[in-house]
């Protein structure tokens, strides 16, 4: 039993069960006075272009440098992905497989995943709407570990500013790294988990 | 069952005590630690001791990210030369070498964050705590529970680590206090989540108009 269709909201500011307001005036919650809400505004439509910016943020996040080292001996650009290589070939695999995993594996997982996520909302699919609800949980709490690249190059940048010994500079991936980072969080939050059960419950709805 | 003790199990006013099993009465109105009237062992907090240690776990936190934020994170020799670095000095150089929204996110999410959860926590219970309700309480209560998803204290401290890793082959590296103070905030504040629940201080906000 949905609480939207048995006239029921729960509030998003305090967590208290409302009567839903068949007026169409907005109602708010009689405790805190939070506009009340059934389902997220636009939940999917919002997602969706939240997801289509973090995609095309991807490609320069990977494509382009995200460190620049600048030694004596020259300068030298890395990827995310030229970057897990070096670890590996230095002797460091347990690094080069955390850093896979947090700037390769988990944006990437977060991408698909909700991709898959809205398109079954927007479908009205019925299929396996608990599993689909444990992949939301997932992304959810793996979303913020893709920070860790970002805060590495933070590190890197302030301690080696050696100049003429050594200094490393962040690329232009970083901003876009970043951005997939912030865009792929934000599509999380407003993707309506509540509403894979929307056609479950009501299935002509 | 004599009708008194009916009606009180109606109202919920039972309680067995836990450690000599005596049925007892539970006081309503009483400001404290309410305890066995058989054996003396501790039944429930009542009033404001309630708020003593969600308080000592945002004060603990709030030294802690003062103390994180004041102390070097991590410093590098090489060569005779020496560096060391802050927060405010990493975001500071992220900015200089003009990556603005990458300087501003680590900014939020490393301090900002935090603190205004820090801040929200106190807002709410100092003054309860000494028996006044504090204005718009609405405020701190939503903001907590709004920016907990930006809170990336513990993800910061992997990607120190992680860059200390890499550097060590280089270099000659030295860990600060920051850098512990960082990671016992991580802890703090993962109890202060579980110990504060906004929803329980809803009541005292005003009417909304």
């Amino acid at each position: 039993m949905n609480a939207a269709s048995a006239g029921f909201v729960l509030c998003d500011g305090c967590g208290l069960l409302c009567r839903q307001c068949h007026r169409s005036s907005a109602s708010h919650c009689p405790r805190c006075g939070a506009g009340l809400q059934a389902r997220k505004r636009n939940h999917v439509s919002r997602t969706w272009a939240l997801l289509i910016a973090a995609y095309l943020m991807y490609i320069p996040a990977n494509v382009l440098p995200i460190m620049r080292t600048s030694t004596l001996l020259g300068s030298e650009d890395d990827t995310i992905m030229s970057g897990i290589v070096v670890l590996w070939t230095g002797g460091s695999w347990p690094l080069a497989l955390l850093v896979f995993f947090a700037s390769v594996t988990v944006p990437l997982l977060k991408l698909i995943a909700l991709t898959m996520l809205t398109a079954s909302v927007q479908r009205r699919s019925t299929w396996q709407p608990l599993q689909r609800l444990r992949l939301y949980r997932l992304v959810e709490f793996v979303g913020r570990w893709s920070m860790m690249d970002i805060f590495v190059v933070t590190i890197l940048v302030a301690l080696v500013q050696v100049q003429g010994l050594a200094a490393i500079e962040p690329g232009p991936a970083a901003m876009a790294f970043g951005a997939v980072v912030v865009l792929t969080m934000c599509a999380a939050l407003t993707f309506d988990p509540r509403s894979i059960w929307d056609p479950v419950e009501s299935p002509h709805g | 069952m004599p009708t008194t003790l009916k009606s009180d199990l109606r109202a919920g006013a039972l309680v067995a005590c836990h450690e000599c099993d005596a049925l007892q009465r539970m006081p309503q109105l009483v400001d404290g630690v309410v305890c066995c009237h058989r054996c003396g062992a501790r039944l429930q907090h009542l009033g404001r001791y309630v708020l003593d240690r969600p308080l000592a776990l945002a004060v603990t936190a709030l030294i802690l990210l003062v103390l994180a934020n004041v102390y070097p994170i991590v410093g590098l020799e090489v060569g005779g030369t020496r560096i060391a670095t802050t927060l405010v000095h990493s975001v500071h150089q992220l900015w200089r070498v003009h990556v603005q929204l990458v300087s501003v996110l680590v900014f939020l999410t490393v301090f900002v964050v935090p603190a205004s959860q820090i801040l929200a926590v106190l807002y709410v219970l100092l003054p309860l705590r000494f028996d006044r309700i504090p204005l718009r309480i609405d405020v701190p209560l939503r903001l907590f529970r709004f920016v907990r998803p930006w809170a990336m204290v513990e993800v910061f401290i992997l990607g120190i680590l992680v860059s200390l890793v890499k550097l060590a082959r280089m270099a000659h590296v030295v860990p600060g206090v920051a850098l512990w103070a960082f990671a016992m905030l991580v802890i703090v504040l993962a109890a202060l989540g579980s110990a504060f629940d906004p929803n329980r201080f809803w009541k005292y906000a005003d009417r909304p108009r």
